[in-house]
């Protein structure tokens, strides 16, 4: 909604600087988006006589002219010959600044010097007409700079206008509430009345659905000439964002433009009948808009239909057929009520926004109609050639809406605000805006005036008495305290540990969408069964956007991926975040974890360029859960994405949560990375359930411990975890811990083998240990090995 | 005399041991100067044995001297021990120097992101407020997501809320994105009795054109404030708190009417740049205003809805993470928190 500001003065006094009544405005609830000068982008152009036209010497279509501006004589070089000897003409001189040209400089024109150029209307965006340049009205002065004669120093208010106040759509609107703040007066204008029109209407209205129609009006005017409406109505609509068509179909714009009610002229002789019926579209009927489109109709969609097809769609956009063309000598203005719902589900369902429309959806005026129809008609009289007739209306209101009254309890008003405004209070803050609140019994009531349909129960008048008592005005307190603390969860403090120690151990934590596509989950995957997995949203943007995540790990490789792309080397994140499974009805949605790392680690002065790799990997999730005081059982195990030979299943308490390792080199070519990455993810949900609580030894041990170490060889196959767990089980109580400390191959130990180094720690809780006590859980421990593996002693 | 003879002889060993402790080079040689001169065998010891056979006089002049010149020895080996000592650790200042100024072994260190870091910062303000933190679901119903708050289907506030449907076998109403973090407070009201004091962050997603700065998918965090004689005051109170933790101890909070259809009255909240402390920069786009959120008392049909007593009062709000974040830092568009470049978190 734009509302120029010298129009909007025509209803309502102002006295405030434009800045100082946007503010006001906004703090009463209409937020002003923007401040529109188009005056602003217009510089050095001036009102000019033309002295003569002489042909260009070099170019037929050229001519020469000589002008007297401000300060005397001066000649430009013009493409335009629709002026003589002395019109008043717009000179842009040199230095001259026009939107959307660079600025104007004198140059040489076919071998003639040219000191600016004369303007057309569409130069001074103020007409589309760039066939000629624009003669000014006689009395223009010379000098005189031209925004001036024009009036293009105009002020616009653009609004941005809530879904609930269709009130203020229009600049009586506006009015209204200028006037609550400045506690001054309406001026409604003119309406002009259609009760006492000269002839009978010859047309027949019919409303099939007076639920979606309760009221539509009828008028005929006949004898118009179509044409141009004079420039100031055309500069006016402009600024209000609206495009001059003819002087029919302005004067119907400049009638919505003032009162919100929107208007629609047809051509009537192009009404068959002529009969108006409202109706449902019927099945596979169509109609081409205005805008040339041609439109299958939906049997739910609202039309205004002549005698056999439609000819508009009811509040939304009218039919090419009947529109008001230059021929057209008879029409038919319609001023009618739709109901919001039925202009809502039409908009959605063609995409067709308009005037109207956004007027319509948010529910119209429906005493307007009368006023706006005749309103309309006068202008149409008035900025027409010859004098046409007006019919008496038509004007179809079955069950007029009822008055309604609502109340607002003051005591509630002031609980809900926190305030302790009086009855007197209230009344004189609600009468500002027009309203006449009357008192009784603790109640204020209000007759609800048509044009604020919106005003239906005890807390829109509550917000009113808000809004004009100004928010701002209303105290700062806070909820009184009660026994109630506010903490976190065991869960959320957990899932923010995890965070912390993932990202204290290198991995930047990553935010990905939740919307994914099926290139994301196919790149990241050779399995299809993910593709099934994932939620399919109905009406997706795009297909890259047209899935439910199933799993972390495909945005967090496009991340991945987008840091290769920019040259970074080093690349370690990891997400924590919601993924969702297809269910029959609502999705499985399931907190997850994801690592994906790849690169080099940063080199540093005392160590070796390292990649990164499955074991860093592997350490972060340790070090993770060891901080859930968890520790998890990783086993061989072959998973899509992952190498065959370098991936693992992750699991607690005999359950698998997760899984691990490089990716495979078909994933790695089908994202073309330089290099194999690792990645895991864990259910988090299910990990949270399991974490467990800190276990403080009973007695952290007083008697020293002997340590000794195991080397032994083996085949390359045996698993580390079995040798380990075999040492536990061979070594009894006394056995503390044990610890791998080192892994070699090599010709020493033999193709096929490999060589590992076992640090044990013995210790007794109730003794100080013997050494041959020590040495014998040793050999029990080797014994172990060599059986149950085949580990062959180093010595 | 034998005393005379005595003292002369202890004397000698004093000025010889004095030019040994001198060449002396380390603490061995000093511990041989101290045996060959004060040891078991050394002559101060055999003078001090024969002492038994002199008189009482004598053994008390001669006592003195030896008592004296043992002293002395012993002093001037201590002294010489320090001056090793010294010398010692000031040749290992020079032989075994490292360079300080290398850099140190720096584990490398990941940052939490930026959204969570700010999520984190909004929870813990309203947690010191007393209330407490919950999530729910991301796919919603139709109920949960617009009709019980107060949106019916064919509502105009839903075109502003353009929502993604997922695909299912079954019939009625679709299952949702939620367009908003906003089901959470009817979740939260349909399982627990007031008063209630709750903040909602989670991911939502609306079906809108991407640009640089709106995302499909994004997130946000409501609160919901619910207890008999909660006031539209204690919503501007608390909301104040809030914004002078959250962006600064002086800045100014002012609020607009606007419209939600589950809360009424309605609100825009918006605070005095902290940029420019209101007299207008790019961060507030001139305004010397940033908008930072909705908010309103909750509709009493969203209580109806939930089956609570709807004379019961209550506020709630909501903001978008992302908007929060890049106000806070600086960020110019809301999409580099979602390309996740190592270079852009690493500066968190």
């Amino acid at each position: 909604m734009r509302a120029p500001i010298s129009w909007l003065k025509e209803f309502v006094d102002i006295p405030f600087e434009d800045a100082e009544l946007a503010e006001k405005l906004i703090a009463i609830g209409l937020k002003v988006e923007k401040i529109h000068r188009p005056g602003d982008q217009i510089k050095g152009v001036t009102v000019a006589e033309v002295m003569s036209v002489e042909p260009h010497p070099n170019a037929d279509n050229l001519v020469l002219v000589e002008l007297v501006q401000r300060n005397g004589a001066t000649r430009v070089v013009c493409g335009a010959k629709n002026f003589e000897k002395g019109d008043k003409v717009a000179l842009a001189s040199p230095g001259a600044e026009l939107p959307g040209m660079p600025r104007l400089e004198a140059r040489k024109i076919r071998g003639e010097v040219s000191e600016g150029m004369l303007c057309s209307a569409r130069e001074l965006q103020i007409g589309d007409d760039r066939s000629g340049i624009l003669v000014l009205p006689q009395n223009s002065v010379i000098g005189q700079d031209v925004r001036e004669t024009l009036q293009l120093d105009e002020t616009i208010f653009e609004f941005e206008v809530t879904a609930n106040r269709p009130d203020a759509m229009s600049l009586i609107g506006v009015a209204y509430e200028v006037a609550a703040i400045t506690s001054g007066a309406i001026r409604l204008p003119e309406f002009g009345s259609v009760s006492n029109g000269r002839t009978e209407s010859t047309v027949e209205v019919e409303l099939q659905d007076t639920e979606r129609c309760p009221r539509y009006l009828a008028l005929e005017i006949s004898g118009v000439q179509v044409g141009p409406s004079p420039d100031w109505v055309q500069a006016r609509l402009r600024a209000a964002g609206i495009r001059p068509v003819s002087n029919i179909v302005d004067a119907t714009n400049y009638a919505l433009v003032v009162t919100g009610q929107p208007l629609h002229a047809f051509d009537l002789a192009k009404v068959r009948g002529p009969k108006i019926v409202v109706r449902r579209a019927s099945v596979g009927e169509r109609i081409t808009t205005i805008d040339g489109v041609d439109r299958a109709l939906d049997p739910d969609d609202l039309v205004i239909a002549d005698f056999d097809q439609a000819v508009a769609i009811a509040g939304v956009m009218g039919g090419l057929e009947t529109e008001v063309s230059p021929e057209t000598t008879n029409i038919l203005l319609e001023s009618a009520y739709f109901q919001p719902v039925s202009i809502f589900r039409s908009v959605k369902r063609h995409g067709l926004r308009s005037e109207a429309s956004a007027r319509f959806e948010r529910g119209a005026d429906i005493e307007m109609i009368p006023s706006a129809a005749g309103y309309a008609a006068r202008l149409i009289a008035e900025w027409t050639v010859k004098e046409p007739r007006i019919s008496n209306p038509v004007d179809e209101y079955p069950a007029p809406a009822p008055q309604r009254s609502v109340s607002m309890r003051v005591d509630r008003a002031n609980a809900v605000l926190g305030t302790s405004l009086s009855v007197t209070e209230i009344q004189a803050a609600l009468s500002r805006l027009g309203l006449e609140p009357a008192a009784k019994d603790g109640e204020v009531v209000v007759e609800v005036p048509s044009r604020r349909r919106d005003l239906s129960e005890e807390e829109d008048l509550i917000e009113e008495l808000a809004r004009v008592t100004g928010y701002d005005n209303i105290p700062y307190t806070l909820p009184p305290a009660r026994a109630r603390a506010g903490a976190l969860t065991r869960d959320q403090i957990l899932v923010r540990r995890i965070r912390q120690v993932l990202a204290g151990g290198g991995y930047h934590e990553a935010w990905t969408s939740i919307l994914v596509g099926p290139s994301d989950i196919q790149r990241a995957f050779s399995n299809e069964r993910w593709l099934t997995v994932a939620p399919e949203v109905a009406n997706p943007m795009s297909n890259e956007e047209s899935l439910l995540r199933p799993s972390l790990v495909p945005g967090l490789l496009r991340s991945l991926g987008y840091n290769v792309a920019r040259r970074n080397t080093e690349i370690r994140l990891f997400e924590v975040g919601t993924c969702f499974e297809t269910t029959e009805a609502y999705p499985h949605e399931r907190l997850r974890v994801a690592i994906v790392a790849g690169g080099h680690w940063v080199q540093q002065w005392h160590g070796p360029k390292r990649a990164i790799d499955f074991y860093d990997l592997k350490g972060a999730i340790e070090g993770m859960l060891s901080a859930l005081h968890l520790t998890a059982r990783f086993d061989p195990k072959s998973v899509d994405p992952f190498h065959a030979g370098r991936s693992a299943s992750i699991a607690l308490n005999g359950k698998v949560i997760g899984y691990m390792g490089e990716l495979d080199r078909a994933t790695v070519e089908r994202l073309d990375l330089p290099f194999a990455p690792v990645a895991a993810e864990l259910d988090l949900t299910a990990l949270l359930r399991i974490a467990g609580m800190p276990e403080p030894p009973e007695d952290p041990g007083r008697y020293p411990a002997v340590y000794l170490d195991i080397a032994v060889r083996v085949d390359e196959g045996v698993l580390a975890m079995d040798l380990i767990s075999t040492a536990r089980e061979a070594g009894g109580n006394l056995l503390e811990d044990v610890q791998l400390f080192d892994v070699y191959y090599g010709e020493q130990v033999g193709e096929g083998r490999k060589g590992i180094a076992l640090a044990l720690t013995v210790r007794s809780p109730e003794r100080t240990l013997q050494e041959e006590e020590a040495l014998g859980v040793l050999k029990q421990i080797e014994a172990a090995l060599e059986k149950s593996h085949g580990a062959e002693l180093r010595t | 005399m034998i005393v005379d003879e005595a003292i002369q002889k202890l004397n000698e060993y004093a000025t010889e041991a004095a030019a040994a402790v001198l060449e002396a080079d380390d603490e061995r040689q000093v511990d041989l100067v101290r045996q060959k001169y004060l040891g078991r065998k050394s002559g101060v010891a055999s003078i001090n044995a024969g002492m038994r056979e002199l008189s009482e006089e004598d053994r008390r002049k001669l006592g003195r001297v030896l008592n004296q010149i043992r002293e002395q020895i012993s002093s001037s080996l201590e002294t010489r021990e320090a001056t090793l000592r010294e010398s010692l650790s000031a040749a290992a200042a020079v032989a075994e120097r490292i360079d300080v100024t290398l850099p140190g072994r720096m584990p490398q260190r990941g940052r939490i992101h930026p959204l969570t870091q700010v999520t984190d910062e909004i929870v813990d303000i309203f947690v010191g407020l007393g209330f407490k933190m919950a999530e729910g679901p991301i796919v919603e119903s139709d109920w949960n997501n617009f009709e019980a708050l107060n949106t019916p289907a064919d509502h105009p506030a839903r075109s502003m809320h353009d929502t993604f449907y997922l695909k299912t076998p079954g019939d009625g109403d679709p299952p949702l994105i939620r367009t908003h973090t906003s089901p959470m407070q009817v979740r939260i009201m349909e399982s627990e009795t007031p008063p209630v004091f709750y903040v909602f962050p989670g991911r939502v997603a609306r079906r809108d054109e991407t640009t640089v700065n709106n995302l499909a998918s994004f997130a946000q965090i409501e609160g919901l404030a619910v207890a008999h004689g909660i006031t539209f005051a204690d919503l501007r109170g608390t909301l104040r708190v809030f914004a002078r933790e959250m962006f600064g101890k002086d800045l100014l909070v002012r609020m607009n009417p606007s419209y939600f259809p589950f809360t009424e009255p309605s609100a825009e909240v918006y605070v005095s740049c902290f940029v420019c402390d209101r007299a207008g920069c790019p961060t507030c786009r001139g305004e010397g205003w940033i908008e930072i959120m909705g908010a309103g008392m909750v509709h009493p049909n969203v209580f109806r809805a939930v089956g609570y007593d709807a004379s019961i009062t209550g506020f709630a709000f909501g903001m978008g993470i992302e908007r929060i974040a890049k106000l806070k830092f600086g960020v110019p568009a809301i999409r580099a928190f979602y390309e996740n470049d190592i270079r852009f978190l690493e500066a968190f």
